[in-house]
């Protein structure tokens, strides 16, 4: 479909800066996120992107055309908004043809190019049916089907799955995404649900602050993030504050801030002597008896999810630690055990990075 | 909960409930219940001898058609100015926004008997209006343009826009503003949003506050007088006269009955029809 490149972005609302100097390209057929807290600017961004926001310097160009001062009813770009904003007052039929009708497409094609659209997203028996008739998922399909069925440039999804519960929203990333690479459709996806974005994107984007802290596949943030943020946003971590004492290589032997602790990690920092390890659940190994140079912990908490299993320790040396146990793994509250884990599973990460580099 | 103390806090509103009847309901009911009392000649007894006699009279019918025509053209027409205000407070430039809700809200300060001789001065026969239209050569005679009906009509609605823009501002800032930007992203032009998707999805809970404009315009006295110059004999001027100059208050309060049978009947057709879509609507807000 198409490219966008933004360059040198910036949002203000008068005196408070919701963006500040970001660029970012998004290829073609490409899905990524702008996943972040809230006021981390992934709202702003889109809008910018959509055109609803007027940005304060900058430009964005799709396909090489700049689109910057071009309002949103003339860029071609569809989107999919936080409750769907279904009119109610027309019904799925109409409502997908909204988008046809503004752009003068003669009644005869405009019905057909509809229903194409709505059997897209199993939704073309429902075509009289009105918003309030239908359920949140299948607002959600016919949504999408508005949204597409004006072969936009390129689709915006804000929160598209927020509306829904649980079970309904993991289908829904299935068959978005599905939709979404069968139409080779450039795709933004705000969330602020790490999981949907680690699920569905090519890309993605760490936000804080109106800045772009992370970015990349999914696999790599997940696997080595850049800043204790992103390590903490992308899945459940344990961030353990330290010092670093010696470097070698790409290793470094560090101290716990509180515990006095030290043990063997991976990464130097260079250029400072404190940071945070980032030690994910899974990588925590717990064992019944001692082992070498395993350390003792106490259960104090116990959470049976099902297919996992959540066991907040008390570790000496390590503080207050989150480790996951699969489902036959069994340690009672209460119980003793010994924790360890390898030094290339413990990253030493800076708190966030530095203010000159965003 | 216990039956008993239900009923006990339900006795919490005894007070206010015998405050009403004493000093609104009561002296209203014994006002209006004298339109079926007729004296002749010392006794008194019950008939519709005043009703027969109001309908049967051309000026009050007169009266209740200016009225009706009064009151729903004023309605309308600030219906429809005050909801394109509200909807600049709302959805529009910021400052211009505050500098229209201020100006409303200053003019809801000022007297209505000041606001009627403003528009004395503004429509007399030599008036500001009469002389510009004169001097860009529009018109070579001054226009009659106060003493009659339109005079009226224009003092009013000027009084009642005010009240329906501060009533509609919540109106419109109750839609949220995703439902325009999904129909400008769509390719609507920001007019078709307006007519497609701004007004098919306000207008019922817009048109009631209309209504408001409509019963208070009804019973207004001042403007009709100071500004219809005895020409524009609405229903409140004829209820003034019968009670104040006639002393028949028996009669007054006929004509309160019909004005009051009148409204309400605006009224119902008005909410019927609001509902009616309101009830539609109201099994999708639900999702």
């Amino acid at each position: 479909m198409s490219r966008l490149e933004i360059d040198s972005l910036k949002i203000a609302y008068g005196g408070w800066v919701a963006i500040d100097n970001l660029n970012l390209t998004i290829e073609k057929g490409e899905l990524v996120s702008l996943l972040g807290p809230s006021g981390s600017g992934k709202t702003s961004l889109l809008r910018a992107i959509g055109g609803y926001l007027k940005p304060t310097g900058g430009s964005l160009r799709i396909d090489g055309k700049d689109i910057t001062s071009i309002p949103p009813q003339f860029r071609d770009i569809g989107m999919v908004f936080q409750n769907f904003v279904l009119f109610p007052h027309l019904t799925t039929v109409e409502n997908v043809e909204f988008g046809l009708r503004t752009r003068g497409v003669p009644k005869a094609e405009r019905r057909r190019r509809a229903i194409e659209a709505l059997a897209m997203v199993q939704m073309d028996t429902y075509l009289d049916r009105y918003p309030f008739e239908l359920s949140g998922g299948q607002q959600q399909r016919v949504a999408l089907a508005r949204a597409i069925v004006i072969r936009p440039t390129m689709l915006l999804l804000d929160e598209p799955m927020g509306a829904l519960d649980t079970k309904l929203r993991e289908r829904a990333q299935e068959e978005i995404r599905a939709l979404q690479q069968e139409l080779q459709l450039t795709t933004v996806l705000v969330t602020h649900d790490q999981r949907e974005a680690m699920a569905m994107s090519d890309r993605i984007i760490v936000m804080r602050g109106g800045a772009i802290v992370d970015a990349g596949d999914p696999w790599r943030l997940y696997h080595a993030p850049k800043t204790a943020f992103t390590a903490e946003f992308l899945g459940t971590t344990n961030l353990l504050p330290v010092e670093v004492l010696t470097r070698d290589g790409n290793r470094a032997r560090v101290r716990m801030t509180n515990t006095g602790h030290e043990f063997e990690v991976e990464g130097s920092l260079p250029g400072a002597n404190a940071g945070y390890v980032s030690l994910r659940p899974e990588d925590i190994t717990c064992t019944p008896s001692a082992e070498p140079g395993a350390l003792p912990a106490k259960v104090v908490k116990r959470m049976f999810y099902g297919v996992n299993t959540h066991l907040r320790l008390e570790a000496s040396g390590l503080g207050s630690l989150l480790a996951v146990q699969h489902r036959h793994a069994v340690f009672e509250e209460g119980a003793d055990l010994f924790v360890s884990f390898q030094p290339q599973d413990a990253r030493l990460l800076p708190a966030d990075l530095p203010e000159g580099r965003r | 909960m216990i039956p008993g103390t239900s009923s006990l806090f339900r006795l919490g509103i005894v007070p206010l409930a015998l405050f009403f009847v004493v000093f609104f309901a009561y002296p209203v009911l014994h006002f209006l219940w004298g339109s079926l009392v007729v004296g002749a000649g010392g006794a008194s007894s019950l008939s519709l001898h005043n009703f027969t006699d109001a309908l049967h009279s051309p000026s009050v019918l007169r009266s209740l058609s200016a009225t009706l025509l009064l009151s729903v053209l004023t309605g309308v027409v600030s219906l429809v100015l005050g909801y394109l205000l509200a909807f600049q407070v709302v959805r529009r430039n910021a400052v211009i926004g505050r500098i229209i809700f201020v100006a409303a809200i200053a003019s809801l300060f000022t007297s209505t008997i000041a606001r009627a001789l403003g528009w004395r001065v503004l429509l007399g026969f030599e008036g500001p209006i009469n002389n510009a239209l004169v001097a860009i050569g529009l018109i070579s005679q001054p226009l009659q343009l106060i003493n009659n009906f339109t005079a009226v009509a224009i003092g009013m609605i000027h009084i009642q826009v005010p009240v329906v823009m501060v009533g509609l501002i919540p109106v419109i800032e109750a839609l949220p503003r995703d439902f325009e930007r999904a129909a400008i992203g769509l390719g609507a032009p920001r007019w078709k949003t307006f007519l497609t998707v701004h007004l098919p999805m306000t207008w019922m809970n817009a048109v009631p506050v209309g209504l408001i404009a409509i019963m208070a315009t009804a019973a207004y006295f001042t403007t009709p007088v100071l500004l219809g110059g005895g020409r524009v004999d609405v229903i409140a001027i004829q209820i003034q006269q019968a009670s104040q100059v006639l002393f028949d208050f028996g009669y007054a309060a006929t004509l309160s009955v019909m004005l009051v049978a009148m409204i309400s009947a605006v009224a119902v057709v008005v909410l019927l029809l609001t509902h009616w879509r309101r009830n539609v609507r109201a099994r999708g807000s639900s999702s």
